[in-house]
């Protein structure tokens, strides 16, 4: 499946335990990377004299009680969204924070880890379509 | 700590703060309230630009001998006066502001338990801004996009113009992308600034997970009649999703009405294009979008329900190729926006902008711009980035707009080159041959059979003539 070829980083306070999930729970064509911080994740450049295929890449933000301010703050400096990539956001929202973290640009919400297993065939059907 | 209302009056004055005012707390509450005087109470008011903000931190002076002019309270007239700094929050929408003065802590040294409510005051305070920014920064981006003189610009202002006036189902018919986004959320926040917001991906949504990321909207939607209130769906790439999502969506919209409002992002390349009559590419799009209400659902891939919501006010959002006499305008003001985006330490007036220069303006022109304003906004920040010196020539642009060239042959003098191109005979003699009989036949027919005549209409002698046709 192409999904192999689907970059997923796992970031954000509580990395540890999403990012064991989504090993877990999510096919062994998806090989998660863990990232210290939303810093860490590369900058999106289109390289427009390439003829290769895009790349998906996948970023699963697992924040805390401590809120979502790290992850809107990093979308809202970063520059326009790029259809390559999907952000999910895990962790206990409210759902006024959930309207805020879609406004910029989180497509996926999780708030329990079994949650990943109802989203994988949507990912995986997203990844798909966008290396084709 | 105290509380003015919607009026500016003080209704409400803690025993602490009567205290610290040297107000007597024997007496009910009311009493005490009375008795402070205009100018305590003048003091004790936020600032007007509070209703921006929400909340006010400012220093705080009360005279004590104005305080006690009515002569109630302390007895003792003295010049001292009390400052403090006092903190002002406004309560939603209800006109009350809560005041209180104290000591105060800076937030870093607050443990984060401390706060209140879910997420905490400190957080909500820093999102408010945020989305305040972001909703600015959709307003730039969508104005720069709404920019230019060409028909299709105007058009497109004079739609968007009439969909912030109302709230009502929007369709947009442009590829989902970061600026189409833009201007979708723009559309919403000037439609409808207060009304909740939920933004799905439609080509993501089963209607299981549906039915999940709108549940909030819903719930707010499903009060029973004075707590019932108005939610706006923003579904990107509408075109890509499941029947069985538009389905639930259409079930939607026909319980809640217009208390649901859509609005729609669909991809005409794949809507109307790939699917309108062939013989028809002149149409205007919005003649093509009129045609998808009589296609089944099988052809256009959107349920009718929802087809027909699109169609009430569409905006066509044209591409930037069918729009080149506004990619100066359009170029210029995105530089002025990389320019005042740019880091801190770069950023200057926009005198020392630098300037475009005519042959990167035509190479500008020239692009077809495959991936529209997202690719240009990306070209005008890359050359900003790139360029030393104050103007800004073709080869500061991305590689792939330097060096495009517009083709020798326009389109329509393809053909014969084709046709040059398969070119080929068994023999050139033979041909030659075939094609002087065809002459002299036409020439001996034009001279009814005289032979002198039709030598003369081919320029030929008499005697060659007879010589060919004896051949």
């Amino acid at each position: 499946m192409n999904a192999v070829q689907t970059k997923l980083w796992v970031t954000g306070p509580e990395t540890e335990r999403w990012f064991d999930a989504a090993r877990v729970m999510w096919s062994t064509d998806f090989h998660p990377e863990t990232l210290s911080s939303l810093g860490d994740v590369p900058i999106h450049k289109r390289n427009l004299r390439s003829s290769q295929p895009i790349t998906p890449e996948v970023i699963l933000w697992a924040g805390d009680q401590n809120g979502i301010h790290e992850l809107t703050q990093w979308l809202h400096s970063r520059s326009p969204q790029s259809d390559h990539r999907l952000y999910i956001a895990a962790g206990q929202w409210s759902d006024a924070e959930r309207s805020v973290l879609q406004r910029f640009g989180v497509r996926l919400i999780v708030s329990e880890l079994t949650d990943l297993i109802a989203i994988e065939h949507v990912v995986r059907e997203w990844s798909l379509r966008i290396s084709n | 700590m105290w509380i003015i209302d919607a009026v500016g009056d003080l209704i409400h004055l803690s025993p602490a703060m009567a205290e610290w005012l040297g107000k007597s707390t024997e007496t009910d509450e009311s009493q005490t309230v009375q008795t402070v005087s205009e100018q305590w109470v003048d003091a004790l008011r936020p600032d007007p630009s509070i209703r921006f903000r929400g909340h006010q931190t400012r220093q705080i002076t009360l005279s004590k001998h104005l305080g006690d002019s009515k002569g109630l309270g302390e007895s003792n007239l003295s010049d001292e006066a009390l400052t403090a700094v006092a903190h002002w929050i406004s309560l939603g929408n209800s006109g009350y502001t809560i005041g209180c003065v104290g000591e105060f802590l800076r937030d870093s040294e607050v443990p984060l338990s401390d706060w209140l409510g879910e997420g905490g005051l400190r957080q909500e305070s820093l999102l408010r801004e945020l989305i305040a920014k972001h909703q600015t920064s959709n307003a730039r981006t969508a104005d720069i996009l709404l920019a230019g003189e060409s028909d299709a610009a105007v058009l497109l202002r004079r739609r968007v113009t009439a969909a912030t006036s109302m709230r009502c189902h929007l369709g947009l018919f442009t590829p989902t992308n970061s600026s189409s986004r833009e201007l979708a959320l723009r559309l919403h926040d000037t439609s409808a600034p207060d009304e909740s917001l939920t933004v799905v991906d439609g080509a993501l949504m089963d209607a299981e997970l549906l039915e999940a990321y709108a549940a909030p909207a819903i719930q707010s939607i499903n009060q029973h009649d004075s707590h019932r209130s108005n939610a706006t769906l923003l579904i990107e790439r509408l075109d890509e999703m499941p029947d069985d999502a538009q389905l639930k969506l259409s079930q939607w919209v026909e319980v809640f009405g217009d208390h649901l409002r859509l609005i729609g992002m669909l991809d005409p390349a794949s809507v109307v294009d790939n699917h309108s009559h062939r013989g028809k590419p002149d149409d205007p799009l919005d003649a093509q979008i009129a045609e998808l209400t009589h296609m089944p659902q099988a052809v256009t891939g959107i349920a009718k329900p929802l087809m027909n919501l699109m169609r009430a006010m569409p905006i066509t959002v044209p591409r930037l190729k069918d729009r080149r006499e506004d990619i100066p305008t359009l170029a210029l003001a995105l530089l002025r926006e990389a320019h005042r985006s740019g880091q801190p330490q770069k950023r200057m007036s926009d005198s020392d902008m630098p300037r475009l220069g005519r042959d990167a303006m035509d190479a500008l022109t020239l692009y077809p711009w495959p991936n529209d304003f997202d690719e240009l906004a990306e070209a005008m920040a890359s050359a900003l980035g790139r360029v030393v010196g104050d103007r800004i020539g073709r080869d500061h642009l991305p590689l792939v707009i330097r060096s495009y060239r517009v083709g020798p042959r326009t389109e329509s003098e393809q053909e014969p080159e084709k046709i040059e191109n398969n070119f080929r005979i068994e023999s050139l003699d033979e041909a030659v041959q075939k094609y002087e009989r065809k002459l002299i036949d036409q020439a001996m027919e034009a001279s009814q059979g005289n032979k002198a005549e039709a030598a003369r209409r081919l320029g030929i002698s008499r005697a060659r003539l007879l010589r060919k046709l004896d051949g």
